[in-house]
């Protein structure tokens, strides 16, 4: 009698169908596989819908009815759940507006001038000789502007720069009887404190300024004493490589390069507890979760913005698993350094500066899945749907059965790592030669890479990262052609966009992405696989040393890539350079030679369920 | 076999080839074109305004000082103010790169700035780009 069953995996993205029929000899023959977006949060009755599409389109593929099938097998869902934070640990303050660390596309002139600044207004009644630099506000015409500082010159007015708020420099430079530094695009010149003296550098095309990026640069023009000049130091470092800047000396402005008490963590283990400052970066709290580890739980300072995060991430994960805050329990930490863009407070042109933060991603035991609740309502609702004779059961624990279905991978042999590369998490699950399986669950994965794209680059579009983190870049070059980051050129016949126009994009399956920032494509890519690799090769090795047998990475054979992740186009490779060394053969899954990372778990439920009930000798994977 | 589009290069009396520049077609001077040509010169691109006598509008004009146009940029101001760019290879008009009528000086610069750009390659401004 042959039997019909469909293995069925809940994902937290998606839900994967194999369909298999089981001859009388107990053999299986893999008829059809569907894929399909997981309904409602994994492990609630809303899955049933993306079930029964999937197990509907596999039937379809192999053109079998919902009558024909006798069973459904449901994977014991990763009692797993996991959440982000991400937190800047130092800003950057000016007060009084000391620094316009400004870099206009198109500033005027050249060289470096001092001067009290005067307003564009009072111009007129300067002293003669007096050095000044005039500061001219929004609206005011370039040739007015330029006529004025002409005018003032021929006075005998010492006007050795100036600062403007149009778009306007080089126009008003090219108009100019006199060569002066002009800097502009300065948004809020309002801010800027008039009577005070100040410093105006624009470098020559292709340079960067020397004299305000330099420390003493600063103390020799306004004649600092050293206890000044260390105060003023942050300010140069603020403006290195710039091609223009203004430094503006008032009484008591400062800026400040403040680290905000970030708090500490508390790693509580099976055996030993540690207490981490976070402050101390990602290394040492890595180096003291590896030592407590298994951790129980994690506790952030109160009052901090540890605390805040920790608390946010507990609070996010109780109301997506329906547990009492107390009992949410954080048991994988990964901690990863990063640097964000953010606009310096008190600013004037909207400048920005590069904080350190750090990124938490938490991983939280489950205490049940709700799948007992999705079988049952699963089976009324392909009963109601015409499949009269269908049985529902749980049929086996997820990182098992992903282990099963990837051995089917050809190449492959025990022992075996799986590294199941999601969205929420990395999960490892190893079988060694005797059949034994062990499993581990790491927090960190896609969403923390697209996260880390989002805030490196200050993009603030969350879409946007994810396209970053999926589609190679390219730089549109002219109006129809875009080069790819791998040196080749893509050519097309209607014209692109003119908001893609010399931008690099991200190029999606769905047309191109322009990126609206001023980052070049080299760097875009360095941050896109920095974040790959700080997320997953760092990932990828703890979890290969906690399932590891005796913890040695030698003594595993075969690393088998799964989940989305594995579809990348570079993850797979990042990950296969990195355990390259330790002699590990690794590459992306390919399920029954067919399927590629994907289906594993699925087609490991019929194969588990095949060994356990077959009369004759079990055969797991395909039939030749 | 010859070729039919072979374009002469345009030649000043003395044998150089024209300097490179963006060709201004513009039937009106005023304040719509002193803002194009501010755009232009403030990205530190050379451009040539030459005053015709037709009645053609913007997008024409523009498609005819993109083609004469050394640099294959071109810009049109008809006499109501409107203004347009283009660019030699592009085979319609982008509505992106007018003004929807007779241009606001904002506008008008902003397209100056965009002629330039397109010849020296960098993002356009896209402010009113919607």
């Amino acid at each position: 009698m042959f039997r019909t069953i469909v293995g069925v995996d809940i994902g937290n993205s998606t839900t994967e169908a194999s369909l298999a029929t089981i001859g009388p000899d107990g053999s299986v023959d893999y008829v059809g596989a569907a894929l399909t977006r997981t309904t409602g949060i994994k492990g609630t009755v809303k899955n049933v819908d993306g079930v029964a599409k999937a197990v509907t389109w596999a039937l379809e593929a192999a053109g079998m009815q919902l009558a024909d099938l006798d069973l459904i097998l449901l994977n014991e869902a990763t009692p797993v759940i996991s959440g982000l934070a991400m937190e800047t640990i130092t800003e950057t303050i000016i007060t009084e507006s000391t620094m316009i660390g400004h870099d206009p596309r198109t500033p005027g002139g050249k060289g470096l001038g001092v001067g009290t600044i005067v307003d564009f207004e009072t111009l007129a009644d300067a002293e003669p000789g007096e050095p000044v630099i005039v500061l001219v506000a929004k609206g005011v015409d370039f040739d007015l502007t330029a006529r004025t500082i002409n005018a003032a010159v021929d006075r005998g007015v010492d006007v050795t720069g100036a600062i403007l708020c149009n778009d306007d420099a080089v126009l008003v430079a090219n108009r100019l009887n006199t060569k002066i530094p002009i800097i502009d695009e300065v948004s809020r010149v309002d801010l800027v404190p008039k009577g005070m003296v100040a410093a105006v550098e624009v470098a020559g095309p292709g340079q960067s300024i020397r004299t305000l990026s330099n420390a003493y640069g600063l103390a020799t023009i306004f004649g600092l004493d050293s206890e000044q000049t260390k105060v003023v130091s942050p300010v140069a470092r603020a403006l290195t490589g710039n091609r223009s800047a203004v430094v503006v000396r008032t009484p008591s402005g400062d800026v400040e390069d403040r680290t905000i008490p970030a708090g500490s963590l508390d790693l509580v283990g099976v055996q030993k507890k540690a207490t981490v400052d976070v402050s101390r970066g990602a290394a040492e709290i890595m180096a003291e979760v590896q030592r407590v580890s298994p951790l129980v739980d994690v506790m952030g300072e109160a009052g901090t913005n540890t605390g805040g995060m920790i608390a946010n991430v507990r609070q996010s994960m109780a109301d997506l698993s329906n547990h009492a805050l107390a009992d949410v329990r954080i048991g994988d930490l990964l901690a990863i350094d990063t640097a964000v863009p953010q606009e310096v407070r008190g600013g004037v042109a909207g400048e920005v500066a590069l904080e350190n933060a750090v990124a938490l991603a938490a991983m939280v035991r489950t205490k049940e899945s709700g799948m007992k609740a999705v079988a049952e309502a699963v089976t009324s609702h392909l009963r109601g749907l015409g499949a009269t004779k269908v049985d529902v059961a749980v049929g086996g624990v997820e990182a098992e059965m992903a282990v099963l279905g990837a051995l089917t991978t050809p190449g492959t042999d025990k022992p075996l790592v799986v590294l199941d590369l999601g969205g929420g998490s990395t999960d490892a699950a190893v079988i060694e030669t005797n059949d034994d399986i062990d499993a581990t669950h790491l927090a960190g994965a896609g969403d923390l890479v697209t996260k880390l794209i989002d805030a490196e680059l200050g993009l603030d579009n969350l879409e946007l990262a994810e396209e970053i983190k999926r589609c190679p870049l390219g730089k549109a070059e002219s109006f129809f052609h875009v080069r790819l980051e791998n040196g080749t050129v893509q050519f097309f016949e209607t014209p692109l966009p003119p908001t893609a126009f010399a931008r690099v994009v991200a190029l999606g399956e769905n047309g191109m992405n322009p990126i609206p920032t001023r980052h070049s494509l080299d760097r875009i890519r360095t941050v896109r696989r920095t974040a790959k690799e700080r997320v997953f090769v760092v990932n990828a090795l703890r979890a290969l040393r906690s399932v590891a047998p005796g913890g040695d990475l030698r003594r595993i054979g075969f690393v088998v890539l799964l989940g989305g992740c594995a579809l990348d186009f570079e993850i797979p490779e990042l990950i296969a350079d990195a355990v390259a060394p330790f002699g590990i053969v690794c590459g992306t899954g390919n399920v029954r030679g067919t399927e590629g990372p994907r289906n594993a778990v699925a087609s490991g439920l019929v194969a588990s369920y095949v060994a356990s009930h077959a009369p004759a000798e079990p055969q797991v994977g395909a039939r030749a | 076999m010859r070729r039919r589009n072979h374009r002469w290069v345009p030649v000043l009396e003395g044998g150089q080839a024209e300097k490179p520049a963006i060709l201004v077609l513009s039937c009106t001077g005023g304040l719509v074109e002193d803002q194009v040509l501010a755009g232009i010169e403030e990205e530190g691109v050379p451009s040539i305004v030459e005053r015709p006598r037709t009645s053609a509008d913007a997008m024409e004009l523009a498609r005819t000082a993109a083609g004469r146009s050394s640099l294959s940029v071109g810009v049109g101001i008809d006499a109501d103010g409107r203004v347009s760019v283009q660019q030699d290879k592009l085979p319609a008009p982008l509505s992106e790169l007018a003004s929807d009528g007779p241009a606001e000086p904002t506008v008008a610069r902003i397209l100056g700035h965009n002629a330039a750009r397109i010849v020296v390659g960098i993002p356009l401004r896209t402010e009113l780009i919607s």
